[in-house]
């Protein structure tokens, strides 16, 4: 199963992506593509979302679990048994539980195996670059709309901080 | 046996006060426990915690139910280290409870409280010897002291050379002897006054033991604020409150902090630098323990799956009426006590009943003795204020109570019971307006736990709205009430004031009460509302509109003489990086060049000198100050006050200002 | 407030904000309606938040409820005024 996200990215099944791009472009991908509304879709997103009320998905399909704490967003990953798995970034939710971060990304790698995996953040920031530590993929939107750098991560994980921006220090709250 | 302080030192130290002072050191080694879903694939794990831990396979409680796993002798470390090994399989209970809240719940004993008192009485009778130290020095730009008040029934100003003060002050706390040193800035002094003790060969006498424990400095996300809490040094066997950064002391004084104690569990220490809702979980804590239930170490267990629908209809706050904006006479509001933890009672709402509500729910059980205990201190404080502190304080430990059953912190809560709160606080406020409207009543505003209502008689609408919601009501009356439109003109939900029948004026959002408001418009819009609230009806209001407006011309002439430091906005940052220049971020980077090191949570406070340029002071190094910067801050204060008297805003019947269709 | 979903209110907010930007494209003559529409969306926001879930409902709730009074109270008009 394949899934074109945007003109030039398409998402495979067995697959875990991570995607930073804007807003507006997740959210239209979500709405608008008629394939992710055929399959069992599980959104997961922590305390504030910044993107589920721009969703007009009433498919039976379309699910959502949230997690409030890291243990939590583990416990989902692991549980879950959608055919495509979408992880809205939560910047706050690894303060203070910095260990979580490892078992939470090997966890969004397992079920990747299965799943189509997608890992989103609006902007780039140091969680986010150690979750997709196990991206098979990562594809950077840039607000222009073009996604033209979109990298092909290599077999090798990628070292901290290494060919993705650098991290914000601090995330603008909505 | 009255305990004023618990140290958890090598087993558990407990300080009781009867007459004298003297510490009783327990032996305590307690466990924690493990359950494992499946321990088969772990056993060689399970056989090495036997050998090296003493652990033992046992049953244990959680508000679950029963679970068959381990008892451990170990610390944190281990547990944490299970957690990885078991690729956090495991469950784990009891690891993060502190030791001497523990052992006192366990033997149901408890702080602050004597023999012959209950625990859930709002009298408190304590025979505490107080020093009062108050360092006139600034902590955030100074880490010498030289100049220190001291009360301690007399008063003593201790003033020169650090050295000298330092042992003056020293001695005086070794012979007087305090049970409890009331200190601002305490937590903010400490650790300097440490460092300066040892440079002088002086030792800190605050601890009665010479041992100190510290309490790190932090933010942390409260609310949808950032809080910061200094580090702190905290003494054994000697109350030391901050008195300038403790929520609990500013609000309760000394009794609230000894009530806290004695109902959270936790020793005075401790409950001063806790905030509310720290406090609550730490009272449901003790109540765990008593009951013999475990607390669970992390928070994994998630929400169910939802639909996208079924989650967007659950997840709502309060329901909140719009108010059509005016002037409104004779207003009466009727207020639910403790709405969202009478919810709970009411409804039996806890983790374990959203599966099994035939089942009596532990949140419940443990939230109606501390809600019961509110209504009396909440009736107490009217025939005597000295109730008022205590009464505070359970309201806002029960108020967060509610919050912390869906956040990130509480040990028992669960998204569901939040939703099933909210849901069930919107349908008995609608409810409520049903009746006063079916009474003949007009409903004219209603936010979550509270409406207005314009009608007669309102003792009437109050007992019905309690007998149908089997709830607590109290009503206040208003002569008259503002209720003030937003910039699109609908009426804002939480902007209004208004002249209560005994005179004052209570006010909600407006500049005079909200936190980061200079001084100076303050108390310009003080000043005007003392003037209007000789007015009893709405005509007297409007005859004393020039008075008012000519408080407003002399404020705005008498601008430029102001004192600097009646124009410091006082801000509380949440964030150290700003996306755009504006004038907040001025102020943070002010501070920093000024060598103050900067915190999210911390208060600053500034000076607007260019608000055009970004131009900022920091408060205690302001000279100068942006005139139409604070003259715009000025006529919006004004016009929060100047809508009362504009014609064709009062409203004598129904409808808002002007309710002619659009 | 709710925490995951914006509220009911900044909903309807949104969806009046989006409802004046088309309003400014209609003809002259007809943009004074589309004005009066924005107005009458956000009018019972608060109340239709009871109920809808979903904030184009409670505008559209909000906008109906005025058109249906605002019809009644004509209609009595009309009767009132006799020739």
């Amino acid at each position: 199963m394949r899934i074109e996200l945007q003109s030039g990215i398409t998402l495979q099944s067995g697959t875990f992506n991570a995607v930073i791009a804007p807003e507006r472009v997740i959210i239209s991908a979500l709405n608008s593509h008629a394939d992710l509304q055929r399959f069992l879709f599980l959104f997961v997103c922590g305390n504030y979302s910044r993107i589920l009320s721009s969703i007009s998905r009433t498919s039976a399909n379309f699910e959502v679990r949230r997690a409030f704490t890291a243990h939590q967003l583990f416990t989902i990953v692991k549980e879950a048994g959608h055919t495509i798995v979408f992880v809205e970034h939560d910047p706050t939710m690894f303060d203070g539980a910095e260990t979580m971060i490892m078992p939470v990304s090997a966890a969004l790698r397992d079920a990747g195996r299965e799943a189509l995996v997608i890992l989103y953040t609006p902007s780039m920031d140091r969680p986010f670059s150690a979750l997709a530590r196990f991206a098979d993929r990562i594809f950077q939107i840039t607000p222009a709309g073009d996604p033209s750098c979109h990298r092909h991560r290599s077999a090798r994980p990628y070292p901290p901080g290494g060919l993705l921006p650098p991290a914000q220090t601090t995330l603008e709250g909505s | 046996m009255w305990i004023l302080d618990s140290v958890p030192r090598g087993g558990v130290d407990l300080w009781y006060k009867d007459g004298t002072v003297k510490k009783v050191h327990h032996e305590y080694d307690p466990p924690f426990y493990l359950h494992l879903p499946d321990p088969h694939p772990h056993h060689e794990m399970i056989e090495a915690l036997e050998s090296e831990y003493r652990s033992e396979e046992c049953t244990f409680t959680t508000i679950f139910g029963d679970r068959a796993g381990y008892k451990v002798f170990a610390g944190r470390t281990v547990a944490e280290a299970i957690e990885q090994q078991t690729q956090y399989e495991a469950q784990l209970f009891n690891v993060d409870v502190r030791i001497d809240q523990r052992f006192m719940a366990e033997r149901r004993i408890f702080p602050c409280c004597a023999e012959q008192e209950s625990r859930f009485s709002p009298d408190l009778t304590c025979d505490l010897r107080q020093m009062e130290i108050r360092i006139r020095d600034n902590p955030a730009r100074s880490s010498v002291c030289s100049d220190i008040d001291v009360v301690y029934g007399r008063t003593e100003r201790l003033h020169g050379a650090e050295r000298d003060v330092l042992a003056d002050l020293f001695a005086l706390v070794t012979s007087c002897d305090p049970d409890v040193i009331l200190m601002p800035d305490a937590d903010a002094w400490m650790q300097k006054l440490q460092k300066q003790a040892r440079a002088c060969g002086l030792v800190l006498p605050f601890s009665r033991t010479g041992k100190y424990r510290t309490m790190d400095a932090r933010s942390y996300w409260s609310y949808g604020r950032v809080e910061h809490k200094e580090a702190a040094l905290i003494p054994d066997g000697r109350i030391l409150i901050d008195t300038a950064q403790s929520f609990v002391y500013r609000d309760g004084g000394l009794a609230g902090v000894l009530m806290a104690a004695r109902l959270s569990g936790l020793s005075p220490n401790l409950a001063s630098r806790f905030t509310p809702g720290t406090l609550i979980s730490g009272y449901e804590v003790y109540e765990a323990v008593t009951r013999g239930i475990a607390v669970p170490f992390r928070k994994s267990d998630a929400e169910k799956v939802r639909r996208f629908a079924e989650l967007r209809a659950a997840d709502r706050g309060g329901m909140m009426f719009q108010p059509a904006p005016g002037v409104y006479e004779d207003v009466d509001e009727i207020d639910f006590t403790s709405l969202y933890p009478s919810i709970i009672v009411q409804s039996n709402l806890s983790p374990e009943t959203i599966d099994h509500p035939e089942r009596a729910g532990f949140l419940p059980a443990v939230l109606d003795p501390l809600l019961g205990l509110r209504i009396r201190t909440k009736q107490a404080k009217k025939q005597d204020p000295r109730y008022a502190g205590i009464d505070s304080i359970l309201k806002w430990m029960l108020v967060t109570c509610f919050g912390y059953t869906g956040y990130k912190n509480a040990k028992f809560g669960r998204i569901e019971v939040h939703e099933g709160i909210t849901g069930r606080s919107r349908d008995i406020l609608l409810r409520t307006k049903d009746i006063a409207e079916t009474m003949g009543f007009n409903v004219l505003h209603g936010i979550v736990d509270c409406l207005w209502v314009k009608g007669s008689p309102v003792g009437a609408l109050k007992d019905c709205v309690e007998q149908a919601t089997r709830l607590l009501t109290e009503v206040e009356h208003f002569d008259w009430i503002v209720f003030l439109p937003q910039n699109d003109g609908s009426g804002s939900y939480s902007h209004y004031y208004g002249r209560l029948a005994d005179g004052s004026v209570k006010v909600r959002g407006i500049a005079a009460r909200r936190h980061d408001t200079p001084e100076y418009i303050r108390s310009m819009q003080r000043d005007m509302l003392a003037v209007m609230s000789g007015a009893a009806a709405i005509a007297d209001l409007l005859a004393v509109k020039d008075r008012v407006s000519a408080i407003y011309r002399h404020a705005v002439q008498e601008l430029p003489h102001a004192a600097v430091s009646a124009l410091a906005v006082n801000r509380r940052i949440s964030r150290l990086t700003y996306a755009h220049r504006c004038i907040e971020g001025a102020a943070v980077n002010a501070y920093r060049t000024n060598g103050v090191s900067i915190v999210p949570g911390m208060k600053i406070s500034y000076v607007v000198r260019d608000a055009r340029k970004y131009q900022v002071d920091p408060a205690w190094d302001a000279g100068s100050f942006d005139c139409s910067y604070y003259r715009g801050l000025l006529e919006k204060a004004w016009k929060e006050i100047s809508y009362a008297f504009t014609p064709g805003n009062t409203c004598s019947t129904e409808g808002g200002a002007g309710s002619s269709i659009v | 407030m709710g925490r995951s979903f914006a509220s009911i209110r900044q909903g309807v907010k949104s969806t009046a904000d989006r409802w004046a930007r088309s309003a400014r494209a209609l003809r002259k003559e007809d943009q004074p309606y589309g004005e009066r529409l924005v107005a009458l969306a956000t009018m019972h926001a608060s109340e239709a938040f009871y109920g809808c879930d979903d904030p184009l409902e409670a505008a559209v709730f909000s906008v109906l409820v005025e058109l249906i009074k605002r019809q009644e109270q004509d209609g009595r008009g009309k009767n009132d005024v006799d020739p």
